[in-house]
């Protein structure tokens, strides 16, 4: 049998990420090595100084650190919210499963900016919680909830909760639903079935899930902005802020291959250890 | 040792009534067949057997132990499923010893169970694949040698060969059988295919409706079914209504629409009613009060001839017919013949004498092969 050629159907997804991502990406790159300038973007004067400024400055380490730590923790809580919702989304009936779909994909309709001001009306300091707080006598001063990392976190996992669930239904969707009765026949409680059965297969969801999340949130601008109200600065405000602010597009490239190159570290660890947990499993 | 002994079950889904007051007793090392259409309530009997659905009434019990709210997990049960749901992440190894490490088994003695299993199933040498990467009758053994391996009380199979291509089933029917026996465990074997459960078991549990209708050995399934679902859904048979006018010796005189015919008494099928008494469900004996019952005869039962005068007791119930259609099957003729205007018997000929779509011929049937179950409406009352 002949092999099809493959590319004359793969040209425009590839000529897209070429156009749209590759391009901008490597003029970036390119960017983060040419020399501040008052009057343009930059000089083409080759540097390496963006880089060495940004490296040896502890600041930008630390909000690197901040930016991996929201990053990481907000996937920890769309993996811990969303794998029981997931799990019982797939077993539900035709019919609710639809509604329930909706109801979940539906925040994606609301812009982030808007959803973003749904949760200071929440959060702030007379908002309806510290409101409730203060009327209940439980806290006289109310909490702080929002300008600081907790209401950051708060609008990436709401945010990015669809696509943790989305992605981990569909793996837990092809686990054929005989497995746990056949693993409880063989003596294994309901827990152990899960641990040792229905876990081991969603991993590939789990995967997925997590790497989606995890880029979403450590590039996320919106939610950062008004939810921390700049008092949380990530790296992507700092980009933004370098650029704009202070019109220095060399040394915000420079910031961002940082944030590029980290998160791509810890990608990579990710798929490491994942592909390691990963061995045997179908497909 | 282990009895299966299910006492008034009834499940129901909303309003839907899945199985309704079920008997049924399993007697040691038996294979009992829960045979009936889709939906008749076998799999979920099954199932409540099992222990993956509670029953809304009734009682199970395994030998002495009362299982009936126990989790599945507690009642030490061997089950395969039609699926053979095989850990797809776990090798042939893997998949076996799940049960022993669920019992906390030393590993040496996992070892040594896992191997002899997968030895007696034909699998070794076949640990270190996984279960997409064996054919459809190695996963078939593979899932019997990991319901087997933990040594279960019981046996459950629900549909285990509906998946396996026609000739490879036919096969695993017999290799299924004499590994049971060879184990020597009690089983309960869910199928909708009346051949395999001839073939496998040693007593058949017809089901219709949430209820056993009729309950005994192949044998007596066929030649005596007491209702006339069962009559229809084991094996061909031509029903004709009548009326019972009377008695000549042993033998009923019905009046039909055919004429009278004379058909096996009550006294004839006697051998039956002990076994199917405890078939709570099958409503054949009362019904012998009411004259309105149906004739059942085999296609098999039916002689065809051309002006031959027949010896014996086929004399009695003769019937003059057209061949309308027929089918050379090889080891049989199948004819349709039309007996009176619009109503056509399957007859299944001998191929030595063959007759053509027109001929004129009499269809003569011993009363012997003929029986009565009660009437359509009285049945479905």
């Amino acid at each position: 049998m002949r092999r099809r050629r493959p590319w004359p159907l793969v040209a425009p997804a590839v000529a897209l990420v070429v156009v749209f991502f590759v391009l901008p990406y490597a003029n970036l790159v390119v960017m983060s090595f040419f020399t501040p300038a008052r009057t343009r973007p930059y000089d083409p004067l080759l540097t390496l100084s963006n880089y060495t400024s940004v490296l040896t400055d502890s600041f930008q380490w630390w909000i690197l650190w901040r930016t991996l730590k929201l990053g990481l923790l907000t996937t920890l809580f769309t993996l811990l919210l969303g794998y029981p919702l997931a799990y019982n989304l797939v077993r539900v009936s035709r019919s609710v499963k639809g509604i329930l779909l909706v109801l979940l994909i539906s925040p994606l309709l609301v812009g982030v900016v808007i959803r973003s001001f749904g949760w200071m009306a929440l959060l702030a300091d007379n908002g309806l919680i510290n409101s409730l707080v203060r009327y209940g006598g439980l806290a006289p001063q109310g909490f702080k909830l929002m300008y600081n990392e907790f209401g950051v976190l708060v609008g990436t996992v709401h945010i990015y909760l669809p696509f943790m669930v989305l992605s981990l239904s569909g793996t837990l969707e092809t686990i054929p639903p005989d497995l746990v009765p056949a693993a409880r026949s063989l003596g294994a409680s309901a827990a152990r079935a899960f641990w040792r059965v229905v876990f081991p297969l969603s991993l590939p969801g789990v995967f997925a899930g997590c790497l989606l999340v995890f880029v979403l949130a450590v590039s996320s601008y919106v939610i950062p902005v008004l939810l921390g109200g700049f008092k949380v600065l990530t790296t992507p405000l700092l980009v933004v802020q370098t650029a704009v602010d202070v019109h220095n597009w060399p040394g915000a490239a420079a910031q961002a291959v940082m944030l590029f190159a980290a998160s791509l570290a810890c990608i990579a660890l990710w798929v490491k250890l994942m592909n390691r947990a990963m061995r045997g499993l179908p497909g | 040792m282990s009895v299966i002994a299910v006492r008034g079950l009834t499940k129901r889904f909303g309003s839907v009534v899945a199985v309704d007051d079920l008997h049924l007793d399993v007697r040691d090392g038996e294979l009992m067949a829960l045979l009936g259409p889709s939906g008749c309530g076998k799999t979920t009997t099954l199932r409540t057997i099992a222990g993956f659905e509670f029953p809304d009434a009734g009682e199970i019990h395994f030998g002495e132990h009362r299982v009936t709210g126990l989790p599945p997990e507690r009642r030490n049960i061997g089950m395969v499923f039609q699926n053979y749901a095989l850990f797809p992440h776990m090798t042939v190894y893997g998949n076996v010893a799940f049960g022993l490490e669920m019992r906390k088994e030393p590993t040496a003695s996992v070892r040594a169970r896992v191997t002899a299993t997968l030895e007696k199933v034909q699998l070794g040498g076949l640990e270190g694949r996984y279960p997409r990467q064996l054919s459809g009758g190695q996963q078939q053994r593979a899932a019997l040698a990991r319901a087997l391996v933990i040594a279960p009380d019981v046996l459950l199979l629900d549909e285990p060969l509906a998946n396996l291509d026609a000739k490879l089933r036919e096969e695993m029917r017999f290799y299924v059988r004499s590994l049971q026996q060879e184990v020597g465990i009690t089983t309960i074997y869910v199928t909708h295919d009346q051949a395999e459960a001839m073939v496998i078991a040693d007593r058949i549990a017809v089901m219709f409706n949430g209820g056993i209708h009729q309950l005994g050995p192949p044998h007596e399934i066929y030649h005596h079914p007491q209702t006339w679902r069962v009559a229809e859904f084991i094996g061909l048979t031509n029903f004709i209504d009548g009326r019972i006018v009377g008695q000549e010796g042993d033998l009923l005189v019905l009046d039909t629409e055919l004429g009278v015919l004379r058909c096996r008494g009550p006294a004839g099928s006697a051998e039956t009613t002990g076994a199917s008494a405890q078939a709570g469900s099958a409503r054949g004996r009362s019904g012998d009060a009411k004259p309105e019952r149906l004739i059942a005869v085999r296609p098999e039962a039916i002689q065809l001839t051309q002006g031959r005068a027949l010896a014996g007791e086929a004399r009695l119930n003769r019937l003059p017919g057209v061949v309308r259609a027929q089918a050379f099957l090889g080891n049989f003729v199948d004819y349709r013949v039309e007996v009176a205007p619009g109503v056509l018997l399957r007859v299944q000929g001998d191929p030595q004498a063959r007759f053509a779509v027109g001929d004129h011929v009499e269809a003569s049937f011993d009363p012997a092969a003929m029986w009565t179950v009660p009437a359509r409406e009285e049945a479905e009352a």
